[in-house]
């Protein structure tokens, strides 16, 4: 159990997939802009993420592996996660079509984050129990929903602020993802 | 050889299950956009001028759900693009080229010495805002009026003409200020009506934001801005908030009332139309009539 918990503790903490790995940038910069929408792409990223690694489990260890198809892992992989993002979006539709309509493309652009492709590599590559690669796939989505709100209520309050003109849009974005960044090197070595 | 078939057959045999599992779950969850369309048109100036293109305000609504550009509400004007960038969370565009902004609310006035009452403007108008019987005067109930300007094409001797309404509110300002807010929460402490006014500055923008901190509480007493160190205008932006928020408010009951009529007006075309259609055709009328008589005599 205490090793579940440092795989968990350690992938939303101290190896960060957004800010530590630098994967799943691209819905972190996109969809943070109001915190429904960060809340809305946090709780899809988490469903996806967590079900992706699970699934991508299964189907490495059940059919891949003997089969001797490792080679076909990638795009296997790739069609399971967008089958997940798809459900996800017909779900999101049916039940919350505001949201649907906020989150926009980044809702199919799921599949491309590169996070949950990573998860379910990383699994395969650290010979991970079922239980563990489910809970780094949580891991990996909490770090990723954890960061995804902080950015969001940054943004939030800097709206008020008088922002030099060279520094406004995604420049300021970018200089505050790097400076939370540097707060979560404070983690790095926790890991033991 | 082998290993190309057993290729093959996984990645067929898996999307195929997957495409039938997506298949079978958006059957079961049908997709339903009554929500967002509700939530635009709510949005919308309800002036159902047709500007845009489309026949009235909710049928755009259901458009720019369908994904029609945002950009295309005269009367809404930057405001509304504003707005339902958002909610939609679309990139803010300028009003389409094609149409021409609308500075400052219009209404309609007809020209009494000039009209003929032709009442061809009484069927025009979409809210029923024209009174008046055929051969005699019509004129123009000022405050149902939307300012569509849709009377004005049917009119033969152009005598309507849109004027500015003169008595509408404007929304004022923002005041400026040099210094942000530091949130040092000073003027929390001076607030006789313990409101928190820092927070109120913030939500300067978001009129539902800035209600639920009891901004409607707040008497204006400028405690708050003594005890700032940045020296920011908090009243005088308090002031201006709640002005804003009662002429938003304002607008928001017209809009309601032109909705509410524009059905109506809808309803009675509907009415009058399928009555017209449904009227007693010239081959029946005998047998009519022969029903008619079997009544009276049996």
């Amino acid at each position: 159990m205490p090793e579940t918990l440092t795989i968990l503790l350690s992938a939303i903490f101290v190896n960060n997939f957004v800010v530590v790995q630098f994967l799943g940038l691209c819905p972190f910069m996109g969809a943070s802009q109001k915190m429904t929408s960060a809340i809305g792409m946090a709780a899809a990223t988490t469903f996806v993420l967590t079900l992706a690694s699970a699934v991508s489990f299964i189907i490495e260890h059940t059919i891949l592996l003997p089969l001797n198809l490792e080679y076909l892992r990638i795009i296997t992989f790739i069609v399971v996660i967008a089958v997940l993002v798809q459900f996800t979006e017909v779900v999101i539709r049916a039940t919350q079509p505001i949201l649907h309509q906020v989150l926009g493309i980044f809702l199919p652009l799921i599949t491309t984050n590169c996070a949950v492709l990573g998860v379910a590599l990383i699994n395969v590559r650290q010979n991970q129990s079922f239980i563990d690669a489910i809970i780094l796939g949580l891991g990996a989505a909490l770090g990723f929903s954890l960061l995804i709100v902080i950015f969001s209520a940054i943004r939030l309050k800097q709206e008020s602020y008088r922002i030099p003109q060279p520094f406004q849009g995604a420049a300021i974005n970018m200089i505050s993802a790097g400076l939370i960044s540097l707060a979560f090197l404070g983690f790095t070595g926790m890991n033991t | 050889m082998t290993s190309i078939i057993l290729a093959v057959l996984l990645l067929g045999g898996l999307a195929l299950f997957t495409g039938l599992l997506l298949q079978i779950s958006a059957a079961h969850l049908s997709a339903d956009d009554s929500d967002v369309i509700n939530a635009i048109n709510e949005l919308l100036p309800q002036s159902q001028c047709a500007q845009c293109g489309f026949a009235g305000c909710r049928p755009y609504a259901e458009a720019v759900a369908e994904g029609e550009s945002i950009n295309r509400c005269p009367p809404g004007g930057t405001v509304l693009i504003a707005n339902l960038a958002g909610l939609l969370n679309r990139p803010e565009l300028p009003l389409a080229e094609e149409l021409t902004a609308i500075d400052q609310p219009v209404s309609a006035v007809i020209g009494e010495n000039d009209c003929i009452g032709c009442s061809l403007c009484v069927k025009a108008c979409p809210v029923d805002a024209i009174i008046g019987a055929p051969q005699l005067m019509h004129t123009i109930v000022q405050l149902d009026c939307t300012g569509c300007g849709l009377c004005l094409p049917p009119c033969p001797v152009d005598c309507i003409d849109l004027i500015p309404v003169s008595h509408s509110n404007t929304a004022k300002l923002l005041p400026d200020f040099d210094i942000p807010c530091i949130h040092c929460s000073e003027c929390m402490q001076a607030c006789p009506r313990e409101l928190a006014p820092q927070q109120l500055f913030l939500a300067a923008n978001n009129a539902t934001l800035a209600e639920q901190l009891r901004l409607s509480d707040c008497i204006e007493c400028g405690l708050c801005d003594r005890s700032c160190p940045s020296e920011l205008p908090l009243t005088r932006t308090f002031h201006v908030m709640k002005h804003n928020n009662k002429i938003l408010s304002e607008e928001r009951a017209m809009a309601l009332r032109f909705e509410k009529k524009y059905a109506r007006h809808e309803q009675r075309l509907a009415g009058s139309a399928s009555q017209v259609a449904n009227r007693p055709k010239p081959s029946e009328a005998e047998e009519l009539l022969d029903a008619l008589r079997n009544q009276l005599n049996p």
